[in-house]
């Protein structure tokens, strides 16, 4: 089985938004849950695109062009789809991302990290 | 009714997006549209991004380099033939940069901005006629700011008609090796049935024609300006050095005529077959194509440095009393050697990427 590519923070917000957003994954609809994600951080559509474009060639996404639409100017939608590479990077991210949260929470106390919780998700309005 | 951007501005903003991904990103745009003036923002700073990216994805770096040592030799090389006071120090070597890094930047753009819908076999002539473009572009706008790098005309216009030969002979040799082999990832021999190794037999076979075609082609073209050259040169033309260079030249060429349309001569796979046959037949034809890889220098790369060589050498031996015109043919020598290195590098790269096709399809 071949090994994933390291991915980064970025990497990591639009695979979680492509996997997310299933069978509508295209520019902008990603780009709007990648901001999601990404709160309170701005960010800009040309950053995803070369997002994408970077895991396109690195097999963990793939794209294909739909149909066009009128609210779009007639024009077709590139969309997204995970692929198994991806999913598995992505794993990886989990795993290891849950790991340094727990690692955090033991050192510093499980009611630091509820409290902490609790801050961070109303600030990033969760 | 959903407000939508001006058609004009759309327009614009569609000629600035490379083609590859104009569909996709003015649609994305447009979905996106709110006033005219979030609308140019918004495009200014994902037009940028898909540039770069693009940038990224079609200028491999190891060709870029050997079309920046192309085009800056070229420019050296007219530097040296122009006079014996050109280039003497640092300056002029820095100023030989410039028209350089402004033609590697015009390719790159070229790259980006490249249809891959529409193929063209006068591509790397017009890649490389860009490249040439870009140089002279940065020597118009430095003629405005700062005369003293401009370089003298005669070095731009024959470092830039060299650099062109050199670019799109680059260019079309590794679009030669890139069309020579199947494309993995897209199920390259996952094919079973004899009907899909026939069509998989046909689109490889045609890509190698298509290949060889190009090597022909290049070495068509360097033959005829290196004759060109010599026989526009008529002091030097009735000497010996020449009278052989000549013959060299031309005995060469047919060599590598003949050489190229023998590789080409590949079994086609009849069209009634079996799978086991159908099989047989085209893993022959990759094994064929990695073999003339692998004896490459035998029958292209090899000649085509001796032929250039010859060229070079002419100038020399037919003036043994003059010392000097050896240090002169030092650039060409050195170009030559290090574009022979080059191209055999792509090829082998081409052949591991061949070899690794054959081993999947053994496994199959």
């Amino acid at each position: 089985m071949a090994k994933p590519d390291s991915i980064g923070q970025f990497e990591q917000l639009v695979l979680t938004a492509v996997l997310a957003l299933r069978d509508d994954a295209y520019g902008v609809t990603i780009h709007d849950k990648v901001g999601q994600l990404a709160r309170p951080k701005a960010v800009s559509l040309g950053a995803v695109y070369v997002t994408l474009d970077r895991l396109e060639d690195k097999g963990m996404v793939s794209s294909r062009l739909s149909d066009p639409t009128p609210e779009r100017g007639g024009r077709a939608k590139r969309c997204y789809r995970l692929e198994a590479l991806g999913e598995r990077a992505l794993e990886e991210s989990a795993v290891t991302a849950k790991r340094i949260w727990e690692t955090i929470a033991e050192v510093w106390g499980k009611e630091w990290a509820r409290q902490w919780g609790k801050r961070w998700g109303k600030e990033a309005g969760l | 009714m959903r407000p939508s951007p001006p058609r004009v501005l759309e327009a614009m903003v569609g000629l600035l997006i490379p083609p590859a991904c104009r569909e996709h990103v003015l649609g994305d745009l447009h979905e996106r549209y709110q006033s005219p003036r979030r609308y140019v923002a918004d495009a200014m700073f994902t037009v940028l991004s898909v540039v770069l990216s693009r940038i990224r994805r079609t200028t491999d770096p190891q060709v870029l380099a050997m079309e920046a040592f192309a085009v800056y030799v070229s420019f050296l090389c007219a530097g040296w033939w122009a006079g014996a006071s050109f280039p003497s120090g640092q300056r002029e070597l820095f100023r030989l940069a410039i028209p350089t890094l402004a033609a590697l930047v015009a390719l790159m753009l070229r790259n980006a901005y490249a249809d891959p819908g529409k193929r063209s076999r006068w591509r790397p002539f017009l890649d490389a006629a860009a490249g040439a473009g870009g140089a002279m572009f940065s020597q118009a706008a430095l003629w405005n700011v700062a005369r003293e790098l401009v370089l003298p005309r005669q070095i731009l216009i024959f470092g830039g008609g060299v650099s062109v030969l050199l670019v799109a002979t680059l260019r079309a040799m590794v679009a030669a090796q890139g069309s020579g082999a199947p494309v993995s990832g897209q199920g390259g021999h996952a094919a079973t049935s004899p009907k899909d190794l026939q069509q998989k037999s046909e689109v490889f076979l045609r890509s190698v024609r298509r290949g060889n075609m190009r090597l022909l082609l290049a070495a068509l073209l360097v033959a005829v300006v290196l004759l060109g050259m010599m026989g526009k040169d008529t002091a030097n033309l009735h000497s010996s050095g020449a009278r052989i260079a000549g013959t060299v030249i031309i005995v060469l060429t047919l060599y590598v005529i003949f050489q190229v349309y023998r590789k080409g001569a590949v079994r086609a796979m009849p069209s009634e077959t079996g799978t086991p046959a159908a099989r047989d037949v085209y893993r022959a034809q990759l094994q064929r194509r990695r073999e003339a890889l692998h004896s490459v220098w035998w029958w292209y790369i090899g000649p085509m440095l001796a032929i250039l060589m010859a060229f070079a050498l002419q100038f020399p031996l037919a003036h043994p009393d003059e010392p000097g015109l050896w240090l002169n043919i030092t650039p060409f020598t050195l170009l030559a050697v290090i574009w022979s290195v080059g191209a055999i590098w792509q090829f082998r790269r081409e052949e591991q990427k061949l070899q690794k096709e054959i081993d999947t399809f053994d496994k199959r």
